[in-house]
């Protein structure tokens, strides 16, 4: 499964919207139900599911799904590399 | 519920509902903000007010208040306040926490001794309708290098572990299931295989697992959970299928026993059902079956409760056995409520005046009812090679119900099934909670011209009290009867344990004709036979009794 493809099955659950459409430039404020502790739960989902863990700085820099692309792939995750 | 906190607790809040429904409440439980407390209270247009909640849990943690330094004091008077306003305010009942020991890598200019001492005056300060949920000693049980997750803490104000936080909702669903359901005052607890390893009626005394082996500790470390739940104001009942005697004997033969016989209110032995005589004692006691815990081995016999006395409590036996039993009781919090007090063991006496007092005669119209609604079926079959081992098995074990205790072997069996015209069944018993098996043995040779002695009469003590000999006994006279028999000599040969069946035979209609060395000798004439003795089983038959061939 791409990246692309998990982070939007998080998203689906975090959000409670199984059509979710995750789209990278998607911010966060016009997702509903992304208030700050549903920032820490997507956050706490993708860390379990990418086996990683997130700087404060980088939690506190995830302004849409883009970001969290953006800092898995720093963190060694991405298709390409896959 | 509503669900404040000095921290946040949106993680716990949706979990502990699940485990309250796991307990067998139905809640909504709503949390409010982080560090939302005083003003949710004391504010008329809160959400609260509106919300009106029956239990207020206030969920402190020692990180929310580091340094406490010298404020604990201010703290617990503020609790203790708080807890007033909630009480007074929406007459419900308010669950604050115990403020958990810090690691000293997270409180560095923490002053530890201050944290017991919160504990202590938060204990002692609350008002009436206010309790303190221990969450340090959970803590603690669960090490804190487990229990907090620094790095939620700060980013989210979650002090508790996300793979904690389900431990924590459980203690605290059995807890508030200890405030909401009526309390546990008596625990009614079997014997064989509960209170000791194997059956005493089937091994005797000597032989029972009980001590220092390692099956035996088991044993002991329930009996002293019993013990320390009978100190706390619990009262203990014994309940076994079982000879009185048999059951009494390890209670002053073993002294590895930790319980004694002075410990239960109501000590009953008898192969009457168990959910019969658990009303019969309850009723003698003035309580409630809601404020009866169950304890048995026997997957049927709580089967069995919990479809007669729905009331009543009954754990779930644990896979690892007794072993794992103090964790599942300690885990129940069902001894959370009774607290020692005098009264509590004053009561004990009191209850146990009141026993003897009462008639404690058998409730016939209650048994009978209950007989009849097991829908007890019995299946006679022709022993043969399939169920031969299960009833020579029957016929080493079986002590009680034992009209001859003749220990026939195998040779010996098949040598009087082949006998012309012999009765050789054994019995498949099952209700309609499920079977019991094959648990009968009958046995009967033909002599002289017109007569059927009976060789074995047996039952298995699983389905002793259930009349399944009624049925045995109804089941011959039809054979003698088909295959013109035109008596039936039956004989009782006493031995230690088979006390409870030396009037049977005559209670069946069968006359005294005389003694022989070792046994009464009975005579029962088939044209006398009452046309029904059997109520309350059906009989299922495979095993014709169709007349003799000529």
């Amino acid at each position: 499964m791409t990246v692309r493809r998990r982070l939007q099955n998080i998203f689906a659950e975090v959000f409670d919207n199984p059509s979710f459409q995750l789209r990278d430039d998607l911010p966060a404020e016009a997702v509903p139900g992304w208030d700050s502790l549903n920032h820490f739960n997507l956050i706490v989902g993708v860390e379990a599911a990418f086996g990683v863990e997130f700087t404060p700085e980088e939690i506190a820099g995830v302004g849409s799904a883009g970001d969290i692309v953006t800092i898995l792939a720093r963190h060694g995750i991405s298709d390409i590399a896959v | 519920m509503a669900l404040l906190g000095s921290v946040t607790t949106d993680y716990l809040g949706p979990i502990l509902e699940a485990s309250l429904f796991e307990h067998g409440i139905w809640a909504n439980v709503r949390t409010g903000s982080f560090g939302e407390l005083e003003q949710a209270v004391l504010n008329d247009r809160s959400w609260l007010r509106e919300f009106s909640p029956d239990i207020v849990i206030v969920y402190d943690s020692a990180l929310a208040f580091e340094p406490l330094g010298g404020k604990w004091r201010e703290l617990a008077q503020r609790r203790s306040a708080l807890c007033q306003a909630i009480t007074s305010r929406f007459s419900s009942e308010t669950i604050v926490t115990t403020l958990e020991t810090l690691p000293s890598h997270a409180a560095p200019q923490g002053a530890p001794e201050c944290l017991p001492a919160y504990n202590a005056l938060l204990q002692e300060s609350l008002p009436a309708g206010a309790y303190v949920f221990d969450v340090a000693s959970l803590a603690s049980e669960l090490g804190t290098a487990s229990w907090f997750d620094l790095r939620l803490w700060t980013l989210a104000g979650q002090p508790v572990a996300l793979s904690a936080v389900p431990v924590l909702a459980d203690r605290l669903g059995a807890f508030i299931r200890a405030l909401v359901d009526p309390p546990i005052r008596l625990v009614v607890t079997d014997l064989d295989d509960t209170l000791w390893g194997g059956k005493v009626g089937e091994v005797g005394c000597d032989a029972l697992a009980l001590g220092d082996h390692a099956n035996g500790i088991a044993f002991i470390r329930f009996q002293e959970v019993l013990v320390d739940w009978h100190a706390c104001g619990a009262m203990l009942a014994a309940v076994s299928k079982n000879n009185l005697d048999e059951a009494r004997a390890p209670f002053f033969e073993r002294r590895e026993m930790r319980l004694g016989i002075d410990h239960f209110i109501d000590f009953r032995a008898s192969f009457t059902g168990k959910p019969v005589v658990v009303k019969e004692i309850a009723d003698n006691l003035g309580l409630d079956l809601g404020n009866v815990l169950f304890l048995d081995n026997d997957p049927h016999e709580r089967a069995e409760m919990r479809e007669y006395c729905p009331e009543v409590v009954v754990p779930e036996w644990p896979i690892e056995g007794v072993v794992g039993l103090p964790t599942i009781l300690a885990k129940g919090g069902w001894m959370l409520r009774p607290k020692t007090t005098d009264a509590d063991r004053a009561r004990h006496e009191m209850y146990r005046q009141e026993v003897k007092r009462r008639e404690t005669a058998m409730m016939y119209s209650d048994l009978e009812g209950f007989l009849a609604s097991l829908q007890l079926r019995a299946c006679f079959e022709r022993i043969d090679a399939t169920t031969i081992s299960r009833v020579t098995q029957l016929i080493v074990k079986t002590n009680q119900f034992n009209l001859t205790t003749r220990r026939r072997s195998r040779s010996e069996l098949e040598e009087m099934m082949a006998i012309p015209d012999s009765y050789a069944c054994v019995v498949d018993v099952r209700d309609r909670l499920g079977p019991y098996g094959h648990t009968g043995v009958m046995v009967a040779l033909p002599s002289g011209d017109d007569s059927l002695v009976i060789d074995l009469w047996l039952l298995s003590c699983r389905v002793m009290g259930k009349t399944v000999e009624l049925a045995m006994f109804e089941h011959l006279v039809q054979f003698a009867r088909a295959n013109d028999f035109r008596t039936i000599i039956g004989s009782y040969r006493r031995t230690t344990r088979n006390g409870s069946v030396s009037d049977f035979l005559p209670s069946l209609g069968f006359r005294h004709v005389g003694d022989s060395e070792a046994e009464r000798l009975y005579e029962f004439v088939v044209a006398d036979a009452p046309s029904r003795v059997n109520r309350f089983v059906l009989i299922g038959d495979q095993m014709s009794v169709a007349g003799r061939a000529s």
